[in-house]
C-alpha cells in the first residue's frame, strides 16, 4: 500500500486546488468585468464599460457599478448607463452551467446620458428612415387655378362625359318611340270615327255589317296604338333610369372638385398633413424611446444570448433537463428590481423571470413600472410581458400616463420654423404589441394647458408660428407600426386642419379670387353637358306627359260601350226584319 | 519537450510499467473529457495521489486532449444516445434531483459520452500500455537506442534536456 499512496501526492491535490481557488478568487472579479464588457458589446453593437465589480460568498453573488452601454446611433451619450447592480447567484446552478439569479437589484439607471468620451461602435445601427424632422414647403407661391384643374383629376369632366354619352345613346330610341305615337290630329280623328259610330241609324243589314266592321278596324287601330304608348313608355324609363342619376352627379361634381381642390389653393396640403409629424414627431420619438425601454433593450440582448447559447450547445454538447417541476432554464434572473432615475426622479420597475427560454420556463418576463405623484408626474404607469421562442421575441405592453409636467421641450428647430413647448400636461394611454420582431399598436397623446413658442422665417411658416402660439390643447393620435429595430409612427391631430385652416384664412382676398375662379371654372365645365343632357331630359319628360294624355284618351276609347249601341241597333234591324216577314 | 523528454527517460528507466499505463490510462480519461468537470478533479486527485508517472500521465493528457476534437462530435452523439434512451429516464431523473449527480454535469451529452467512452476504453489502454512499456523495453529499446537518428538527437538539445531531467 505504501508502494501504492503517493501522500506527497495528496498535498500537491489540496495545493492545486487551493491554487485554482485563489487564481479564482483574485481574478474572478477582473473576469466578470471583462465578460460584462465583451458579451455586453457583442449584445449591443456597441462600446460596454464597467467600473468596478466585486464579489461576495454568502449569498454568493456580485455587485457591478458603473456600467455604461454606448449609444450606437450617439457614441458621445450612453444609451444606458446604471449607478449600481447587484445580483445573487445561484452557486450550484452555475457549476452546472446555469445562471440562476434569484434577486437583481439595479439602482440609478439612467438614459442618453453624456459620456466621458464617445464610445466605440462596432455596429452600425440601421437607418431609422425617418423623414427629415422639418420638411416645409419653401415658398408660399399658390398655384394657378389653371395648373390645380391640370394636375387633379376632375370628377366634374368624368361626370359630364358620362351624362353627355348616355344622352346621345337613348336620344334617338326616345324620339323614335316618340315619333311613332299617334298626334294630336290622329286622336281627334279616332274620336270623330267613334262618335260617328255611337251615332249611327242603322236601318239595313248591310249598314249593321259595314258598321261593325268599322268598329273592329277602329278598335284594332287604337290597340296597335296603345301599344305604341307602352313602347314609348319603356323606352324613356330605360333612358331615365341610366340618365338620372349622371345628370345628377354632374350636378354634385363641380362641389365636390371644389371642396378638393380648394385647399390645393392655399398651398401644399401635403405638408399640411404632416405639420403634427413634423412639429411633435421627434420628442415623440424621444418619449417612446424611453416607453418602448424594456423591450428595445431586454428584448434584443436576451434574443442575442439565446442565439448564441443555440450556436455554444450545438458545437459543445447538449444539456438535457430530466424534472418537469424544477426545470430551470440556462439563464434565469427569478426577480429583478429596476430603479430608472429621470430628470432626478427616481422610478422602480419589476421584474420577473427574465429568462432566454421561455418555452422551458413555462411562463413570460413580466414587467411593471408603477410610479404616482411624483413632481414630474402624477401617474407612469407601465405593464407588460415578452418572451422568446424559436420564431424570435413576442411581446406586449400597456402604457398609462397622466399628469406629466413638460418644460422647454424643443419641438423643431430648423430653418423655417423654430418651436419650443414652454409647458404643457400630459396625458397619454396605449399599447403595444411585438409578434415575432413586427409591432403593432396605437396610443392617444393629450396635451393640455399648452404653451408654445414658435417663431417662423418666410410667410408661410410666420403664419404657421402664430397658429402654433395659439394652441391651448391638443389630442394626438398615434399608430405605432414597423420593427422594433426600425420602429415606425404615425401621428395625426387637428391640428393639421388648424393649421391649414390659418393660413388659408390669412391668404384672404387674394385665395378667395382663386376659390371663386376655380367654382366658375369648374361650373363652367359642367354646364355645357348639363345643358345638353338637361334640355333633352325636359324634353323627353314634356312627351312623356303629352303621351300620358293621348293615352288616357286612347284607353277612354277602348273603354267606350260600341259593342252594346251596334247590338241594339242589330236589334232594330232584326225586329224591322221579322216584321216586315212575319206581317 | 521537457515531458516527452520524462516521458522517454520513465520509459527506459526502471519505473514500473503498471505506473506507466495507469499514468497513461488517467491522461486519456482526463483528456478526453471537457475541462472544468468534477470527474477532472477526482481524476487529478487519483494521478497526486496514487504512484502512477506524472511524466507519462502528461503527455498521455496532451496526445487525449488533441484527439478529443475530433471525437468530440462521437462522444457528444454517444452521451445524446444515452440521454435520450427510454428504458434509462428514471436513472437520469433519479440522478438528475440529486445534488451530488447535478455536479458531476453527467446530464451534458459530451460530458457523458466522453465519461462512458473513456471507461469503456481504460482497461484496454491500461492493459495495452502495460504490455507495450513491457515489450518496448524487452525488445524496442536497446533497438531504438541503436538508430543512427537516436545517435544525433543524443547530441542535440532534447538530449541535454533529457538528462539533465532527475531521477
Amino acid at each position: 500500500m505504501r508502494n501504492v499512496i503517493r501522500w506527497p501526492g495528496l498535498l500537491a491535490f489540496v495545493l492545486v486546488i487551493g491554487l485554482i481557488a485563489l487564481i479564482s478568487m483574485l481574478f474572478i472579479d477582473k473576469a466578470v468585468k471583462y465578460a460584462i464588457e465583451s458579451l455586453g458589446a457583442d449584445a449591443t453593437g456597441a462600446e460596454v464599460n464597467v467600473g468596478s465589480v466585486s464579489h461576495r460568498y454568502s449569498p454568493f453573488g456580485f455587485t457591478v457599478e458603473d456600467i455604461q452601454v454606448t449609444n450606437h446611433s450617439a457614441p458621445e451619450n450612453n444609451q444606458v448607463q446604471i449607478a449600481r447592480a447587484s445580483a445573487d447567484v445561484d452557486l450550484l446552478a452555475l457549476l452546472m452551467n446555469k445562471v440562476i439569479i434569484d434577486e437583481l437589484t439595479v439602482d440609478g439607471v439612467q438614459f442618453d446620458q453624456p459620456r466621458k468620451s464617445p464610445g466605440a461602435v462596432y455596429r452600425q445601427p440601421a437607418a431609422d428612415g425617418s423623414n427629415s424632422p422639418f420638411n416645409l414647403p419653401d415658398n408660399i407661391e399658390m398655384p394657378s387655378v389653371d395648373e390645380i384643374m391640370a394636375n387633379s383629376p376632375l370628377k366634374t369632366t368624368a361626370a359630364a362625359n358620362e351624362a353627355e354619352t348616355a344622352y346621345q345613346q337613348h336620344k334617338a330610341a326616345v324620339e323614335q318611340a316618340y315619333q311613332a305615337l299617334p298626334d294630336k290630329k290622329k286622336i281627334e280623328a279616332y274620336k270623330t270615327q267613334l262618335k260617328a259610330l255611337q251615332d249611327v241609324k242603322l236601318s239595313k243589314p248591310e249598314d249593321v255589317i259595314a258598321a261593325e266592321k268599322e268598329f273592329k278596324q277602329l278598335k284594332e287601330a287604337l290597340k296597335q296604338d296603345k301599344q305604341k304608348f307602352a313602347q314609348f313608355q319603356q323606352t324613356l324609363e330605360t333612358a331615365k333610369q341610366d340618365l338620372g342619376p349622371k345628370l345628377a352627379a354632374l350636378k354634385a361634381a363641380p362641389g365636390q372638385d371644389f371642396d378638393l381642390l380648394k385647399g390645393l389653393v392655399a398651398g401644399d396640403a401635403a405638408a399640411f398633413g404632416e405639420l403634427t409629424e413634423s412639429v411633435f414627431g421627434p420628442q415623440a420619438r424621444k418619449w417612446s424611446d424611453s416607453l418602448f425601454a424594456a423591450l428595445d433593450i431586454v428584448g434584443p440582448m436576451l434574443q442575442q444570448q439565446a442565439e448564441q447559447e443555440a450556436e455554444q450547445s450545438r458545437a459543445a454538447g447538449t444539456w438535457y433537463s430530466f424534472d418537469d417541476t424544477t426545470a430551470l432554464p440556462g439563464f434565469l434572473i427569478r426577480k429583478a428590481n429596476v430603479s430608472i432615475v429621470v430628470k432626478g426622479q427616481s422610478i422602480a420597475s419589476n421584474w420577473q423571470d427574465i429568462t432566454t427560454e421561455h418555452e422551458v420556463l413555462g411562463r413570460p418576463t413580466l414587467f411593471s413600472v408603477d410610479s404616482k405623484n411624483s413632481p414630474l408626474w402624477d401617474l407612469l404607469n407601465i405593464q407588460g410581458q415578452l418572451s422568446l421562442d424559436s420564431l424570435g421575441l413576442n411581446a406586449n405592453q400597456h402604457w398609462k400616463l397622466a399628469g406629466v409636467k413638460l418644460q422647454q421641450l424643443a419641438l423643431a428647430n430648423a430653418d423655417k420654423l423654430s418651436a419650443v413647448l414652454n409647458s404643457a400636461l400630459l396625458a397619454s394611454e396605449g399599447s403595444l404589441t411585438l409578434n415575432h420582431g413586427a409591432l403593432t399598436g396605437s396610443g392617444d397623446i393629450a396635451l393640455r394647458d399648452v404653451s408654445i413658442a414658435a417663431e417662423g422665417q418666410n410667410k408661410l411658416t410666420n403664419i404657421l408660428a402664430g397658429a402654433l402660439n395659439g394652441i391651448s390643447s391638443l389630442n394626438i393620435n398615434s399608430d405605432i407600426s414597423g420593427t422594433l429595430a426600425q420602429p415606425a409612427f404615425g401621428l395625426k391631430s387637428d391640428l393639421d386642419n388648424q393649421l391649414a385652416d390659418a393660413v388659408k384664412a390669412s391668404l384672404g382676398g387674394e385665395a378667395q379670387q382663386k376659390l371663386n375662379s376655380l367654382q366658375a371654372r369648374l361650373n363652367a365645365k359642367a354646364d355645357p353637358a348639363l345643358g345638353t343632357t338637361g334640355d333633352g331630359m325636359q324634353q323627353w319628360l314634356k312627351w312623356e306627359e303629352l303621351a300620358d294624355g293621348n293615352l288616357g284618351s286612347v284607353e277612354d276609347m277602348l273603354k267606350a260601350k260600341f259593342d252594346n249601341k251596334l247590338e241594339q241597333e242589330k236589334d232594330k234591324v232584326l225586329d224591322k226584319l221579322k216584321g216586315k216577314i212575319f206581317g | 519537450m521537457t515531458i516527452l523528454a520524462k516521458l522517454l527517460k520513465a520509459l527506459n528507466s526502471e519505473a514500473s510499467p503498471w505506473q506507466i499505463a495507469f499514468a497513461i490510462m488517467f491522461g486519456m480519461l482526463l483528456g478526453l473529457t471537457p475541462t472544468l468537470r468534477l470527474f477532472g478533479v477526482v481524476i487529478l486527485l487519483l494521478v497526486l495521489v496514487l504512484r502512477v508517472n506524472l511524466a507519462a500521465f502528461l503527455a498521455s493528457f496532451a496526445v487525449f486532449t488533441i484527439l478529443a476534437f475530433l471525437l468530440d462530435p462521437l462522444m457528444a452523439s454517444v452521451g445524446d444516445a444515452l440521454l435520450t434512451s427510454a428504458s434509462l429516464q428514471s436513472t437520469w431523473t433519479a440522478m438528475y434531483n440529486s445534488d451530488f449527480w447535478r455536479l458531476t454535469q453527467f446530464n451534458h451529452s459530451l460530458t457523458l459520452g466522453s465519461i462512458v467512452i473513456g471507461l469503456c476504453l481504460a482497461p484496454f489502454i491500461a492493459i495495452g500500455a502495460k504490455i507495450g512499456v513491457v515489450q518496448y523495453r524487452e525488445r524496442a529499446m536497446k533497438w531504438v537506442n541503436k538508430l543512427h537518428v537516436v545517435q544525433m538527437v543524443k547530441t542535440s538539445k532534447f538530449y541535454s534536456i533529457y538528462q539533465s531531467v532527475g531521477g
